[in-house]
């Protein structure tokens, strides 16, 4: 039983979600039920994210606990909980309720917020996306010295190709013209092979869900 | 307003591909079973655990950025999937593996999937919850999490099955630095991209929802990786022939293709 009525409940939540994307010409009625499911999902997930909170919480609390290499990162971590939730939603609040703004509109958009972001969150976050590009000439160099089979070498060449094509400074119409076949015809030849299977894969692996044969969540 | 073309197709396709999985299942379960294609991501995951434990060392599994409610719940479950596999493992020698999660509802799913491996091991009290861990809600600041994992803890193997951008290429090169074996999977373009030159064995694409086949063995996976072989087959025809008489009714015309 214990079992079972998860398995159920996964069954039936699901074949109405997928029937409603086939049948609704037929039921117009059917789409509020997926509406109303949908709200229940993210219902789910807000409480999910209650525990994530607790996870992140106690994980690095025993990090500091333990004297864990870097200890000092996960206090950083839990300072900043402390102070993005209490304080700056607390100073919003505050100043909004001083001039008579809206106390709701406040606590996601306020001026603290807002700072917080723009002059911590996506400076950090921008540099730690800058460092891709060498990251990944650094690794393409890597595979030719680690991994010499002619996929890797087809690999080097095209990425080669496709960036001289693509700068300004060698301004040649053949670059340019290489450059462009091989994103459309071969990359986008092969892009497409790829999502065929991946779409063939999600919707084996949904169907499976669907009459029963996989339970991610239960035995 | 009625059922239109597209909505039947789809409904058929849907049915046939079901009938499909059904029939190639039951083949499986009676003995049927198809010789799989190696792949070697996928063979070199049994025993991973083992040598990590007999390094003093863990395992890393990485589930990306992916959770389960949304359109990524696919993918999520195929990281799911390789977690079951890798959580009997861990169940039976007593080691927890490092689950890094970048959405709750993954957070969730992971800790029961560890917790039934336990429980199925006779073994619940060895788990711990805080062996799956939320990191960080958006892509960049979990890679930047996970880095920390690899880079601090003693980890020996590094497994990224999930939905990934390509702040993948962050968490790998951690990886590669630190010398772990790297086995990772991606359905998008993007990740396949850049995880090719830093991992050891790159599951592309579909590879990746065969985790089931290749790890549990179980009917119903094996048939469904039968079903998608031929569901994959008519579509390649299916388009071939129409290329074909697009070209034909073109060449005919006299217009380009």
């Amino acid at each position: 039983m214990k079992t079972r009525v998860p398995l159920f409940i996964t069954m039936v939540v699901g074949w109405i979600t997928l029937l409603t994307y086939f049948l609704s010409g037929v039921f117009p009625g059917i789409i509020a039920v997926r509406y109303v499911l949908a709200e229940l999902a993210i219902i789910v997930a807000a409480f999910a994210l209650i525990l994530g909170f607790f996870n992140l919480l106690s994980v690095h609390a025993m990090h500091i606990v333990r004297q864990h290499p870097n200890w000092f990162y996960s206090f950083v971590l839990i300072a900043s909980m402390i102070v993005m939730v209490p304080l700056v939603h607390g100073l919003d609040l505050m100043s909004a309720a001083a001039n008579g703004q809206n106390l709701a509109q406040q606590s996601i958009s306020g001026t603290w917020m807002i700072n917080l972001y723009k002059y911590v969150l996506i400076p950090i976050q921008s540099s730690l996306a800058a460092l891709l590009p060498f990251l990944l000439a650094f690794a393409a160099y890597r595979t030719l010295r680690m991994r010499r089979t002619f996929g890797a070498a087809v690999f080097l060449l095209s990425a080669i190709l496709v960036l001289l094509g693509q700068v300004p400074l060698f301004n040649l119409g053949i670059l340019k013209n290489l450059r462009d076949w091989i994103v459309q015809v071969w990359a986008m030849a092969g892009m497409r092979g790829v999502l065929l299977g991946v779409a063939l894969g999600i919707t084996a692996t949904a169907l499976r869900v669907l009459i029963g044969a996989d339970r991610p969540s239960s035995d | 307003m009625p059922i239109d073309a597209a909505q039947i197709a789809g409904l058929v396709l849907i049915a046939v591909f079901a009938v499909f999985i059904a029939v190639f299942a039951g083949g499986a379960l009676a003995g049927r079973r198809p010789t799989l294609r190696r792949l070697p991501g996928y063979q070199m995951l049994p025993g991973q655990l083992s040598r990590a434990i007999e390094a003093g060392q863990s395992l890393h599994l990485s589930l990306g950025t992916g959770g389960v409610g949304g359109s990524d719940t696919a993918t999520t479950l195929a990281g799911l999937s390789t977690l079951a596999f890798l959580a009997e493992e861990a169940a039976a020698t007593e080691t927890l593996p490092t689950v890094t999660v970048a959405d709750p509802t993954a957070m969730v799913m992971a800790q029961d999937v560890l917790r039934r491996a336990y429980i199925r091991q006779g073994n619940p009290t060895a788990y711990d919850p805080r062996s799956v861990r939320y990191v960080a809600a958006s892509p960049l600041p979990y890679a930047a999490g996970t880095m920390d994992v690899l880079s601090n803890e003693e980890t020996l193997v590094n497994v990224m099955v999930g939905v990934f951008g390509p702040e993948a290429a962050l968490i790998a090169e951690e990886g590669s630095r630190q010398g772990l074996v790297q086995i990772a999977g991606a359905a998008d373009i993007a990740p396949l991209a850049v995880l090719y030159p830093t991992v050891n064995h790159l599951l592309v694409g579909e590879e990746m929802f065969a985790a089931g086949g290749y790890t549990t063995d179980q009917p119903a996976h094996v048939g469904s990786l039968q079903a998608q072989d031929l569901i994959r087959w008519i579509l390649v025809v299916v388009i071939f022939a129409v290329s074909l008489g697009a070209l034909f009714s073109a060449l005919a015309g006299g217009g380009a293709p």
